[in-house]
C-alpha cells in the first residue's frame, strides 16, 4: 500500500460521497462498507472505503436492493438490470451488464456475458489503472 | 394446577429471550385536566459477550411533546440535550467511535421513534428516561388516554430509490409472537373522578380523595396493544363556553390556552355525498375488519334519502361499489350497499391508500351536496405524510373523517388526515362499543359545523398555533396556545357562528409552570411538519445528489430547530443525545455488534395471534361491546377478583364506575399458565351468564367482536325509509307472549306500520342506556310513522 495514499475521517469521508454520516454508519454496519482502520480516535477511512461507498450510493441510487449489493459485497460489485436505465443503444439487448468502478467511472458490456471472476479480475485491472497504482 | 406448571416459561419463538437486550418498559403517567405528563422508562442490559449498540423502535402518543431524555448508567445520570437531527448523530456517531457510551432518541414520525443505546459493555446496565406532556382528545364525556406500546408492521409501497437506510426498515421493525420484555404501568389522575373505564387491559384501581390511581391488574404485560384509559372527570375544565389559561416561561415570556366546547344544535342541512373508503389490506385482517364492517354498516344505515353515497374498498388495488359514481340512498341502494360490505374481507392485499383516496378527492364535485369521505383504516402504512398533503390539498372540497381501527392503529395517520381536511376522527380499540362513536361522528358529518371560529386577540400580538383554527364540531372540543409577543389585553374575544364569546384573560396571574409552553412549541412543530413537502419526516438523501432541499424547506428546518433547541422538544428535525465519557480503561476496544430489538406483534392481526392463543389459556373473556346488556343493568362486566376497589378514607361520594374487560396476555417469561381453576370456572360461569357460552377462551378473540348484540341487529333490519319489518331478533326480543298479542293488531293495520311502532316503544323502554345508539333510527322510523294515514299507541297495545 502506498504511503501516500490519503486517509479520511467519518466526516471527510461522507461529505466526499455525498452522503450523511448516518449512511455510512448504516453501510457499515449492514457490512457493506469494511469497518474504518486504526482504534479509538485514530479511526479512519481509505481511498478504498471512499470507493466502494460511491459504488452502494450509485447502485441504491439506482434501485438496486440493499441485498443484492450485500450479496456481491466481495470483490466488485455488479448490477445486471437492462430493465431500471436503458442501455444507450437498443442494439444487442440480450445481455447488458453494468459495473459501477468509482465516482464517474462505469463499465458496460453488452452482448457478451462474463462471469463474475472474468468481471471482478477486469474491474480490478481498471480500477488500479485509473487510481494510478499499476504495477 | 401445580404451582410448577403456573411458574413455567414459555420461550419466545425462535429466539433465545435472553439475547434481547431490552429489559422491561415501564410507564408512569399523570392526567391533570386535559393535559398529561408520562415518564418511560426503558431498562436495558447487555447479555452478550460483546459490546453492542441496542436500537429500539417504538411508539408514543402522535400528539407527545418529548421534552427530557435521561440516561442512567449505575451511579451516573447523563441527562441528554436537543440538537439539531444530524448534529446529534454526529455527536453520538463521535461517541461511539471513541468508545465512550452514548444514548440518542430520534424521531422517525410524530408517533415512532428510535432510541439507539450505543456501546453497551458486556454485563452492562442501562435505563433510558424519557419524559412527554401532551393534550388528550376529548371523546364524548371523557378523555382519551393513548399509551401506545408496540409499532405495527407498515404497509412500505414502492418508493423513489433512496441512499442510505431505506425508510421503511427504519419504521418496520423485527415482529414477534411475543418478546420477553414487558409493560408496567401506572396512572394517576389528578382531582375528581367519576370514572374511569379501560377497553384495552384489565385494570385496578384506588381512589383517594384528591387523585384517583390505576395500575394494571397483571405484573408483566405485553407490549402488544395500545393502553387505553377512558377518563371522565367530575369537574371537567372548559366544559361550555370558552376558558383561558396563561402560563409564564422562565424568561417571563406568556403562553395563552384557550379553550373553547359549544352545544351546536344538529339542523338538518342539505344532503351529503358521502363516500365510505374501507380498508381490506391484510394488516386489517381479524378484529379488525369486523369491527370495521360494523362501523360501516351502521353508518351507511344513518344515511338519509338526500344523500348520494358509494363504497370503496382497497389494498393492493381499489374497487367501488357503484362504478359509475355515487347513487342515491334508497331502499335498493341499502340491499347492495349491505350485501357488499357483508362480503369485505381483508384480503386485497397491500395498503395502498394513496390511489383510492385520490380518486374519490378528484372525481367531480356533487353541485349541491358537500363531499364528506369516511375512511376506516388501521392506517399501518409509512407514507403519512404524502396522504396528509393529499388531504390538505383538497380541504376546500372534501372532509375527510376517519375511523383508526384496530389494537395498535397509526394515530398520526387518522388524526393528521382529519386535521388536514378540517374534519374529526376517532379511535375504536378492539371491544371497544363502536355504536356511540359511529352515530357521534355521523353527527358531525351531516350536521353543520362552525367553520369561521376567530379569535380576535385584542391589544395582543401574538403567535397563535395552530395558526389555521380547525373546523369545530358537534360536541368537539377547540384548544388554541398563543405565544404573546407584546401588548395587553384583560380580554379576547372569539368568534364563531355569527356570535361572539368574552374570554377574559389574566396576564398577570400566569403560572409559573405546567406544560403550556411546551405544548405551544409542539403545535406549532405540528404546524411545520405536517406542512412540509417532503414526502415524510425522516432525513432522507434521494437518489441524485443533486436534489436540494428547497428554500423553503431549509426554511422550516431551521424554523423546527430553533423551536426544538429552545423548547428542549424532539422533532423531525431535533433529537436528543447524551454521551458519558468514559476512562481509558473503560472504553469499549472493540466496534459495537448492532442489535436491533424486536417488538411484539400487535394483537388481533389476522391468524398469526390466534395461532398463539393457546399460550394463553382464559385469556379473553368476551364481555365488550357484543354482550348483551340488561336493561338497567350497570354495564361492569370483566372478572371482578380483576377490580380491587379500596375506598380512600375522605372519599364519599359513590364508588366511580370501574370497568375492566380483558385481560391481556403477559410478556412471554411471565406468561404462565394463566389463572387458578376457581378463577377460569368463573370466568366460563360468567361467560355463560353473558351469554357468551364457552367462548370465554383465548381462541375466541376474533369470534367474540362477532356474538350477536340484539340492538344492532334490531337497527339492521330498519328500511331504507325507516320502517322496520319483521325478523327473528325483534321477535325472541319480544318473546312468544307479546307477539301473540301483536296478531290483531297486524291484522287490521299492517305489520309494517305495528312493528315500527312497536321497535319506537321498545327501544325507548328496553334500551334507554343504549339511547344515543338508537337515537338517529327511532328518529328515522318517527319520520316514516308520521308520514303513515294510521297512527298507533304502540304502549297501549303492548302493555293493555
Amino acid at each position: 500500500m502506498d504511503d501516500h495514499e490519503p486517509i479520511y475521517g467519518v466526516e471527510e469521508l461522507a461529505e466526499r460521497a455525498g452522503v450523511s454520516r448516518r449512511t455510512v454508519r448504516y453501510y457499515v454496519q449492514r457490512g457493506l462498507l469494511p469497518a474504518p482502520l486504526g482504534v479509538g480516535r485514530g479511526k479512519h477511512y481509505s481511498q478504498q472505503h471512499l470507493a466502494t461507498l460511491v459504488r452502494i450510493r450509485d447502485q441504491q441510487a439506482a434501485g438496486v436492493s440493499l441485498e443484492d449489493i450485500a450479496a456481491r459485497r466481495h470483490g466488485v460489485t455488479l448490477a445486471r438490470e437492462p430493465t431500471r436505465s436503458a442501455p444507450l443503444s437498443t442494439a444487442s439487448q440480450s445481455s447488458w451488464t453494468r459495473v459501477v468502478l468509482l465516482d464517474g467511472v462505469e463499465l458496460h458490456l453488452r452482448g457478451r456475458r462474463l462471469s463474475e471472476t472474468q468481471l471482478e479480475q477486469l474491474a480490478t485491472q481498471i480500477t488500479r489503472v485509473i487510481e494510478g497504482d499499476a504495477p | 394446577m401445580t404451582s410448577e406448571q403456573q411458574t413455567g416459561l414459555i420461550a419466545a419463538s425462535g429466539a433465545h429471550p435472553e439475547a434481547i437486550t431490552l429489559k422491561s418498559v415501564s410507564v408512569r403517567a399523570r392526567v391533570s385536566g386535559p393535559c398529561v405528563e408520562v415518564t418511560l422508562v426503558q431498562r436495558y442490559q447487555n447479555m452478550e459477550r460483546v459490546p453492542i449498540e441496542a436500537v429500539y423502535v417504538f411508539p408514543l402518543d402522535e400528539a407527545a411533546a418529548v421534552c427530557g431524555f435521561k440516561a442512567r448508567i449505575g451511579p451516573s445520570v447523563v441527562i441528554g440535550k436537543v440538537e439539531e437531527r444530524e448534529q446529534a448523530f454526529a455527536r453520538y456517531d463521535d461517541a461511539l467511535t471513541d468508545g465512550d457510551a452514548a444514548f440518542l432518541l430520534e424521531q422517525e414520525r410524530p408517533n415512532v421513534f428510535t432510541a439507539s443505546v450505543g456501546n453497551l459493555l458486556a454485563g452492562e446496565q442501562v435505563e433510558l428516561e424519557l419524559r412527554y406532556v401532551a393534550k388528550l382528545e376529548r371523546e364524548g364525556e371523557a378523555v382519551r388516554l393513548n399509551i401506545p406500546t408496540t409499532v405495527a408492521p407498515r404497509y412500505v409501497g414502492k418508493a423513489a430509490p433512496s441512499v442510505g437506510q431505506p425508510d421503511g426498515e427504519r419504521v418496520n421493525p423485527e415482529q414477534r409472537d411475543s418478546v420477553p420484555y414487558g409493560l408496567q404501568l401506572a396512572v394517576e389522575i389528578a382531582g375528581r373522578v367519576s370514572s374511569v373505564d379501560s377497553p384495552s387491559h384489565p385494570i385496578r384501581t384506588r381512589l383517594g380523595p384528591e387523585a384517583v390511581s390505576v395500575e394494571l391488574s397483571q405484573e408483566d404485560v405485553a407490549l402488544d396493544r395500545d393502553f387505553v384509559l377512558l377518563i371522565t372527570q367530575e369537574h371537567a375544565p372548559g366544559k361550555r363556553g370558552a376558558n383561558a389559561y396563561v402560563a409564564r416561561e422562565a424568561d417571563g415570556r406568556r403562553v395563552a390556552l384557550l379553550s373553547f366546547a359549544h352545544t351546536l344544535l344538529p339542523t338538518p342541512g342539505v344532503g351529503h355525498e358521502v363516500i365510505f373508503v374501507l380498508d381490506c389490506s391484510g394488516s386489517m385482517e381479524g378484529s379488525s375488519i369486523t369491527q370495521a364492517r360494523r362501523a360501516l354498516s351502521l353508518c351507511i344505515r344513518a344515511l338519509s334519502s338526500d344523500d348520494t353515497f358509494n363504497v370503496v374498498r382497497f389494498g393492493s388495488s381499489f374497487e367501488s361499489l357503484f362504478a359509475e359514481g355515487p347513487r342515491r340512498f334508497d331502499e335498493a341502494t341499502l340491499q347492495l350497499a349491505t350485501r357488499y360490505v357483508e362480503q369485505t374481507e381483508a384480503d386485497l392485499g397491500g395498503t395502498e391508500i394513496l390511489a383510492p383516496l385520490t380518486q374519490v378527492l378528484r372525481t367531480a364535485l356533487d353541485p349541491v351536496r358537500p363531499r364528506r369521505v369516511l375512511l376506516l383504516t388501521d392506517g399501518q402504512v409509512a407514507n403519512e405524510a404524502a396522504l396528509i398533503a393529499l388531504a390538505r390539498e383538497h380541504a376546500t372540497t372534501a372532509r375527510v373523517f376517519t375511523f383508526g381501527i384496530g389494537a395498535s392503529a397509526s394515530a398520526y395517520l387518522v388524526r393528521g388526515l382529519a386535521r388536514a381536511s378540517r374534519a374529526a376522527s376517532e379511535l375504536i380499540f378492539p371491544g371497544e362499543r363502536i355504536e356511540p362513536k359511529v352515530l357521534r361522528m355521523f353527527e358531525r358529518v351531516r350536521t353543520p359545523v362552525l367553520d369561521d371560529v376567530r379569535i380576535d386577540w385584542g391589544g395582543l400580538t401574538v403567535e397563535q398555533a395552530p395558526s389555521e383554527l380547525p373546523a369545530l364540531f358537534a360536541g368537539d372540543e377547540l384548544t388554541v396556545f398563543a405565544r404573546i409577543v407584546s401588548g395587553a389585553a384583560s380580554e379576547v374575544r372569539l368568534h364563531a357562528g355569527g356570535e361572539a364569546w368574552s374570554v377574559p384573560i389574566e396576564l398577570e396571574r400566569a403560572e409559573a409552570a405546567g406544560p403550556i409552553p411546551t405544548l405551544w412549541a409542539r403545535e406549532c412543530i405540528r404546524s411545520i411538519e405536517e406542512r412540509s413537502e417532503r414526502a415524510d419526516a425522516g432525513q432522507h438523501e434521494s437518489g441524485a445528489r443533486a436534489t436540494r432541499p428547497s428554500e423553503r424547506e431549509s426554511a422550516r428546518h431551521a424554523q423546527l430547530v430553533e423551536l426544538g433547541v429552545r423548547y428542549q422538544l424532539l422533532s423531525s428535525a431535533t433529537s436528543f443525545v447524551a454521551v458519558e465519557e468514559r476512562t481509558a480503561e473503560q472504553r469499549s476496544k472493540q466496534p459495537a455488534q448492532l442489535r436491533r430489538i424486536p417488538v411484539a406483534l400487535s394483537d388481533g392481526q389476522g391468524e398469526r395471534r390466534g395461532s398463539s392463543g393457546g399460550h394463553f389459556v382464559g385469556a379473553m373473556l368476551p364481555m365488550m361491546m357484543a354482550a348483551p346488556v340488561p336493561t338497567g343493568a350497570p354495564f361492569t362486566a370483566g372478572p371482578p377478583e380483576m377490580v380491587a376497589l379500596a375506598h380512600g378514607s375522605d372519599m364519599d361520594t359513590s364508588a366511580p364506575a370501574l370497568r375492566s374487560r380483558v385481560e391481556v396476555p403477559r410478556a412471554s417469561t411471565a406468561r404462565e399458565e394463566l389463572l387458578d381453576g376457581s378463577r377460569s370456572l368463573l370466568g366460563r360461569a360468567l361467560g355463560f351468564l353473558t351469554g357468551q357460552g364457552s367462548a370465554a377462551s383465548g381462541s375466541a378473540r376474533d369470534e367474540d367482536e362477532e356474538t350477536p348484540d340484539r340492538l344492532y341487529e334490531l337497527l339492521m333490519t330498519q328500511h331504507a325509509d325507516g320502517c322496520f319489518a319483521s325478523s327473528e331478533v325483534l321477535l325472541t326480543w319480544l318473546g312468544s307472549e307479546r307477539v301473540a298479542r301483536l296478531a290483531a293488531p297486524i291484522a287490521q293495520h299492517g305489520e309494517a306500520i305495528v312493528l315500527t311502532a312497536v321497535v319506537v316503544w321498545l327501544l325507548a323502554r328496553e334500551a334507554k342506556d343504549r339511547q344515543a345508539e338508537w337515537r338517529p333510527a327511532v328518529s328515522k322510523a318517527r319520520g316514516w310513522i308520521a308520514a303513515q294515514s294510521t297512527q298507533l299507541d304502540a304502549a297501549s297495545l303492548m302493555d293493555g
